[in-house]
């Protein structure tokens, strides 16, 4: 569904990206974790159409969009959720919504079909926020926020830049498991993070950066049998099991009431 | 009784800067928009107001429908004239606010010289319709009609504007694009598209008050530098965040325009700089707000 090859990018004639390459397929989760300037919100923003390719491919469903101007890469079916969220601090949580839910973003092909109500019925508690405004929610509203901006956009491809930064466990877990049920539920995710242990519990796969390099891209299975390698590569303690998949309150209230494309998970 | 003394020299040139300041209300309206969404610092701005103005001169006859006529023309034709100087700036030549500033200051100059070629260098008359030439009576004093009615049409403008900034999808888009213009390209919407938009709406603005504006100040050769000016001035008295800001900033230049004069004939000129020399001097001492929710 998306596809990387030999990407380079950079900012101001300096080459960040070397060239990049990864195969994400339908439905999963690639994750992309590295030390801190590696490279990953390099690439996210030159996927977004941010930041212009020095060379390389990006496909997504088969089309080449590489150099392509941002909004012509979000109608492409590309949904982005940015580090920072970066909200609209002047537009309430009901604004955003009704904004991200215009008609021009409708109609991409293949799309999942999101709608404000169903977006409050995955995220009830922004049906509580509604009359706030995006600088008055806290850090993990605005999270949910900006998950439901990018996805009623209908994306095919959703990138997330480390969308657990700056959230309490708790709520990084919450999202963590909504990033994977939506996976589950047909959308193809690319997750950078920092955090190992955060890609390692909700990836199908997993590459790491390194200087702006992919120096390792295997099944997430390979990395939880034997985290070492991964954490030694990134220089961090080795993780633990997963844990095991539980209820996450908030989320959903009640289990029945669940969306159908999620109960799967 | 005798604050009612004090005050009643006063009230004139106080209606006069309440007229003067909506009338740069609706005019710098637009070049707020310019500046805050699509980050455009339009030098022509003032010229979109010379069109209006001079579609006035020609087209009204002392006549309502003249008036009408005018009022759709003046802004038509601004409007267009906005949505060619976003034309002409590139998307490369609109990220650079030298380049805009030489690029539109050019096209002030062009514009200006076309006015003038086409209207003449002394400033026509300008002929409102005759129910309105007359003036009438305000707390025992004779004031003209049509100020009158231009103040309640500026209100009623800016009532609609500030409607359309806040309920309005395209008024959320303005506000959205203010806040960061980089995610709302990542929602889908062309750049290119607000930048076209967001200048024909300011010249359409710019150009409608020019032709009410005109039997107030201008059209004449000096009346696009006094617009560009004045406007200039609010967009750093009132910032960029709000409608409301703007509106406060254009009133208060209104008053130190008139009232100003009328108090302190020999300072008042040099009070409107002050203030913008005092709100940049505070501004650039304040700590930075964040430029995103984090």
């Amino acid at each position: 569904m998306l596809r990387v090859e030999r990407l380079c990018a950079g900012y101001a004639g300096g080459t960040v990206l070397h060239e990049v390459s990864l195969d994400v397929r339908p439905a999963t989760v690639q994750a992309v974790v590295g030390r801190n300037g590696a490279g990953k919100s390099t690439l996210v923003h030159t996927v977004a159409g941010l930041l212009r390719p020095h060379a390389g491919r990006i496909e997504i469903g088969g089309v080449q969009v590489a150099g392509r101007q941002p909004h012509r890469i979000a109608r492409s079916g590309v949904g982005l959720v940015p580090q920072g969220r970066r909200v609209f601090s002047r537009l309430t949580v009901a604004e955003h919504l009704a904004l991200a839910a215009a008609p021009w973003r409708a109609a991409t092909p293949g799309g999942e079909g999101w709608t404000v109500p169903r977006i409050l019925e995955l995220l009830p508690r922004l049906a509580a926020r509604l009359r706030h405004r995006g600088d008055q929610l806290s850090g993990g509203e605005q999270q949910m926020l900006a998950i439901a901006r990018a996805l009623l956009g209908q994306p095919r491809v959703l990138l997330l830049d480390e969308p657990c930064e700056g959230l309490a466990p708790d709520l990084a877990a919450r999202v963590r498991d909504l990033v994977g049920a939506l996976a589950r539920g047909g959308l193809t995710v690319l997750l950078v993070e920092q955090q190992l242990q955060h890609a390692i519990e909700v990836a199908d796969r997993i590459a790491v950066l390194e200087y702006g390099r992919v120096v390792y891209d295997r099944p997430a299975a390979e990395a939880r049998a034997d985290p070492g390698v991964l954490a030694a590569m990134l220089s961090v303690a080795a993780v633990g099991e997963p844990p095991a998949s539980r209820p996450v309150p908030g989320l959903w209230p009640d289990p029945g009431t669940r969306p159908d494309h999620l109960r799967q998970g | 009784m005798a604050a009612g003394i004090r005050i009643d020299p006063y009230l004139v040139p106080a209606l006069d800067g309440v007229a003067y300041g909506l009338l740069v209300f609706v005019a710098a309206a637009g070049l707020v928009l310019c500046f805050g969404v699509a980050g455009i610092l339009n030098l022509a701005h003032g010229t979109l107001f010379a069109i209006g103005g001079y579609t006035a001169a020609a087209l009204l006859d002392g006549g309502w429908p003249s008036l009408a006529l005018a009022l759709v023309a003046g802004t038509v034709a601004a409007a267009a004239a906005g949505a060619l100087v976003a034309g002409l700036l590139t998307r490369s030549a609109a990220r650079s606010h030298l380049t805009q500033a030489l690029l539109t200051f050019g096209v002030a100059l062009a514009g200006g010289s076309l006015l003038v070629g086409a209207f003449g260098p002394d400033d026509p008359p300008v002929r409102v319709p005759a129910a309105l030439d007359g003036s009438v009576a305000v707390v025992g004093h004779r004031y003209p009609a049509y100020r009158l009615v231009f103040i309640a049409v500026a209100a009623l403008l800016a009532g609609l504007l500030h409607l359309a900034v806040r309920r309005t999808r395209a008024g959320m888009l303005v506000r959205a694009a203010v806040d960061d213009a980089e995610m709302v390209a990542a929602m889908g919407v062309s750049p290119t598209r607000i930048r076209v938009g967001v200048l024909a709406i300011a010249g359409g603005l710019a150009g409608a008050a020019g032709v009410l504006g005109a039997p107030i100040i201008g059209p004449g050769t000096d009346t696009a530098d006094t617009v560009l000016l004045l406007s200039l001035v609010v967009v750093v008295l009132g910032g960029l965040g709000s409608m409301a800001g703007t509106l406060l900033a254009a009133l208060a230049v209104g008053q130190i325009q008139t009232l100003g004069v009328a108090l302190a004939p020999s300072t008042a000129p040099f009070l409107l700089f002050a203030a913008m020399a005092v709100v940049l001097a505070v501004r650039a001492r304040l700590p930075l707000a964040p430029r995103r929710a984090t």
